[in-house]
């Protein structure tokens, strides 16, 4: 907070603003003042709300806006850093408080900033005038179609931790009301503030509207369905499989990819068309619409979809892609080759291949995702004369993929010759994953190298580990034995994180070889290490699926990354001997909250989930 | 020796900073490690030294600490459960911080609770006796531990504010010229100072 506003009450500086706003003068700074306050701040600018001062109200309503964004955050946060927003936002009591913050809701005309303002800091009220508004026989068609806005950014952003249910109930609502429908600009609205609320309990009337007599109400209505019959969750949900609404909305989302001809409402078709993922009619309509539309967007929509979802026609409609020329349709072809890499689609991505001069980006992850020796020549070749880092990467992890000695080599030298930093640390993964005959000297040599950086060592010590030959077990023992001195701290009182990580895959690399005696090792390292080097440790346990005591100590961690490492780690070593922790983990309110938090979660929940998964299908099998 | 193993020139190569961290974490996106941000102020007051400082956790972090409050996992914290927390978590704060005056070291102690603010912000304060000082200009460093646990960016408020007759807290070298290593991450705390005292 600037220190002009320090020692300032949040009265002082609303009350200035008012003033400020009143005269018709710029308020940004004191907003943002007021911003630092919280919703105490906001509560009192409702005070100061008049109708019939407009530019204040505005000013108003934009604190109101800015302060109550924090109802996104989980209540225990509320109850912690802003005790009256908890109140307000989570208590009987704090509903009162909610009228007064949108008692503009009522006014003849609406401030510019209450829509946002309403959906955020007053959830009742304004679930309330929706309500009345899907009841009116002259509802206020103008103002709903303002807050639909705001209203879809909200949900869209899996901000709304309270009243989803009921915002889904209140659009539904709004879809039996004749004189909302029958007026295409507020029906369009509805729509898509339906796909955001992913309101799947509408969908009949979303299904009417593919019938409707304007492209612009079926496209936004296939988009919507599309939407809401996809995941619930960003993470996606498993709760809730919506199959049998799936199974409702198929026949008439057939029928419209076989009649429709506008390409507006045929590219959504394209999109739509993922959410069933296993369906064989809908791979069948795909192929024919394919087939009959060459409308370039619908095309690469449709290969899209092809890349996310298993129809059994998904190796024709590619082969078609990769029949394509121009605007684009080629290259999601090949992504879609990349995603699906099926042994029908070698001979045209090959033949493209040997035709293409110059290193082309989709080709190489389609031909590295093929794995067919056949491709290594010119992978080769292009990696001789590529000077772009991002290509030169992608040519190695391509190579990685394909199987035999020429790859071998071709890894083997690129390791040996390459003084690109980015490229080398990649190629010491790659050897860390796949053997590269001739490596083993290169891998030495870098983890025992001082002068290169430290994330390429790291890499190679635990490349090593992947090795039983001599050299490799002579040079890991060297450095076992005085890590202080390969990966030392420039004589710093803490010790650098990269050496800290450097030190520990010492042993990692050890246990990896086969070498019991690290683990104490590992678990005096992990206990000293900062989050990050816990974090790398449980990833390296999980990556060879070898359980070892810290991934206990990484399931009770209070920090995200290790938590999440450990749960991968755990199912990836011994699902079942953690089974309980996870099923606790899992259930704790907390952590669960998570899942529908709109944060980055690293896709922790399905984490959690797939351990839990293959824990009980291990003790099934036994 | 092959030609190939000969050393590489990778010098060049380091000024890439901050390219350590972000490769050994290996994603594409925003990385899974929360940093903090972090405010401090130095004061002193009736010989001692006083720290104000305000952490700004993320929101998954905060999270992640409200699931270690949680002991009986009811979703719900109590204030036993927080005031818990908090006093074990100042403690280990204190416990990070390596504070030096004069070259000799000083401890210091939590005061008082942790103080939540509107932005997600945790204020502690702690203060360490410093003896009698001498008028004068007593050379120290200040290196927070807990940076470089959860490295983030830090702001010094009002360093060396104060009236010319008090004693006070003066940035000896810029902040960010206290880092003992360039390999250091950018963001430890780290800093050196002049308490000056007057006449």
């Amino acid at each position: 907070m600037p220190a002009t506003w320090a020692a300032t009450s949040e009265r002082q500086i609303i009350e200035q603003l008012v003033a400020e706003a009143d005269a018709g003068r710029p308020v940004y700074d004191l907003a943002d003042a007021a911003n630092e306050r919280g919703i105490a701040a906001a509560l009192i600018g409702a005070e100061f709300l008049e109708e019939q001062k407009p530019a204040r109200s505005q000013a108003l309503y934009g604190v109101i806006s800015l302060t109550a964004n924090c109802r996104r955050w989980h209540p225990e946060i509320l109850r912690l850093y802003q005790p009256e927003a908890f109140r307000i936002f989570h208590t009987p009591e704090g509903e009162a408080t909610q009228r007064l913050l949108a008692k503009g809701l009522e006014w003849k005309a609406w401030p510019a900033a209450l829509p946002e303002a309403v959906v955020r800091a007053a959830p009742v009220p304004t679930l309330d005038w929706l309500k009345k508004q899907a009841a009116s026989p002259t509802p206020e068609r103008e103002k709903l179609r303002k807050l639909l806005h705001p209203l879809g950014w909200w949900l869209r952003a899996y901000a709304e931790r309270q009243a989803i249910a009921d915002f889904q109930a209140a659009l539904t609502a709004l879809t039996t009301n004749p004189a909302l429908t029958g007026d295409e600009a507020t029906g369009l609205a509805l729509l898509r503030a339906l796909a955001d609320a992913k309101a799947f309990q509408a969908l009949d009337f979303v299904l009417q509207q593919f019938r409707a007599s304007t492209p612009e109400m079926r496209a936004a209505a296939v988009e919507s369905a599309g939407q809401m019959l996809g995941p619930q969750t960003r993470e996606g949900s498993r709760e809730r499989s919506l199959d049998a609404e799936r199974e409702r909305a198929l026949p008439e989302f057939l029928r419209l990819a076989r009649e429709e001809t506008e390409v507006a409402v045929l590219g959504k078709v394209g999109t739509a068309a993922e959410v069933w993922l296993e369906e064989p009619q809908v791979g069948q309509a795909m192929l024919a619409l394919f087939s009959r539309v060459p409308d370039a967007p619908t095309q690469r929509n449709i290969l899209f979809a092809v890349a996310k979802t298993h129809w059994p026609q998904r190796a024709q409609i590619i082969q078609r892609g990769l029949e394509a020329t121009g605007n684009g349709v080629l290259g999601v072809a090949l992504e879609a080759v990349a995603a699906h890499p099926l042994r029908e689609l070698a001979p045209a991505t090959l033949a493209m291949l040997e035709a293409q001069k110059e290193a082309h980006p989709s080709l190489i992850d389609a031909a590295g995702a093929l794995g067919d020796p056949r491709a290594l020549p010119t992978l080769v070749r292009w990696l001789a004369s590529e000077r772009n880092i991002a290509i030169q990467l992608k040519l190695a992890l391509a190579l990685e993929k394909i199987p035999g000695e020429a790859s071998d080599r071709a890894l083997s030298e690129l390791l040996n010759k390459s003084v690109e930093p980015m490229l080398v640390e990649q190629l010491c993964r790659i050897a860390s994953r796949r053997e590269i005959k001739g490596g083993t000297a290169i891998l030495v040599s870098l983890a025992e190298d001082l002068t290169a950086p430290m994330p390429i060592r790291s890499q190679a010590v635990w490349a090593l580990g992947r090795l039983q030959e001599k050299p490799a077990r002579a040079c890991l023992d060297r450095l076992g034995r005085e890590p202080e001195k390969y990966f030392p701290t420039d004589g710093q009182i803490l010790v650098p994180e990269v050496s800290e990580q450097a030190r520990i895959f010492i042993p990692l690399a050890r246990l990896r070889q086969g070498d019991a005696s690290a683990s104490a090792e590992i678990a005096s390292r992990f206990e000293s290490g900062t989050p990050a080097t816990q974090y790398v440790c449980v990833l390296a346990l999980a990556e060879i699926r070898h359980d070892h005591p810290v991934i206990a100590s990484a399931l009770g961690s209070g920090d995200f990354a290790v938590l999440l490492g450990g749960v991968r780690a755990a199912g990836a070593a011994a699902p079942g001997k953690y089974l309980a922790r996870l099923r606790a983990l899992r259930a704790s309110p907390v952590v669960a909250s998570l899942a529908t938090s709109g944060l980055d979660t690293w896709r922790l929940p399905v984490a959690l989930e797939t351990a839990i998964q293959a824990a009980e299908q291990g003790s099934a099998k036994r | 020796m092959s030609a190939s193993l000969l050393p590489r020139p990778w010098a060049v190569m380091l000024c890439a900073g901050g390219l350590a961290f972000v490769c050994v974490t290996a994603h594409a996106h925003e990385s899974p490690i929360d940093h903090v941000e972090r405010e401090l102020d130095l004061s002193v007051k009736d010989d001692q030294l006083l720290l104000r400082y305000r952490l700004r956790y993320s929101e998954r972090a905060l999270l992640l600490q409200i699931h270690q409050m949680d002991g009986n996992a009811d979703g719900e914290l109590s204030a036993s459960e927080t005031a818990a927390f908090f006093t074990a978590h100042a403690a280990m704060l204190a416990a990070l911080f390596t504070v030096q005056v004069e070259g000799r070291a000083v401890k210091f102690q939590p005061v008082g609770a942790m103080r939540p603010d509107a932005r997600l912000g945790q204020t502690y304060e702690f203060s360490a006796p410093l003896g009698n000082l001498a008028a004068g200009r007593h050379p120290g460093s200040f290196l927070d531990g807990y940076s470089r646990i959860y490295p983030g960016a830090f702001r010094w408020r009002r360093p060396g504010e104060g009236s010319p007759r008090a004693t006070r807290v003066e940035p000896l070298i810029p902040p960010e010229a206290a880092r003992s290593s360039p390999q250091q991450h950018p963001a430890w705390l780290e800093l050196k100072f002049e308490i000056v005292v007057p006449q």
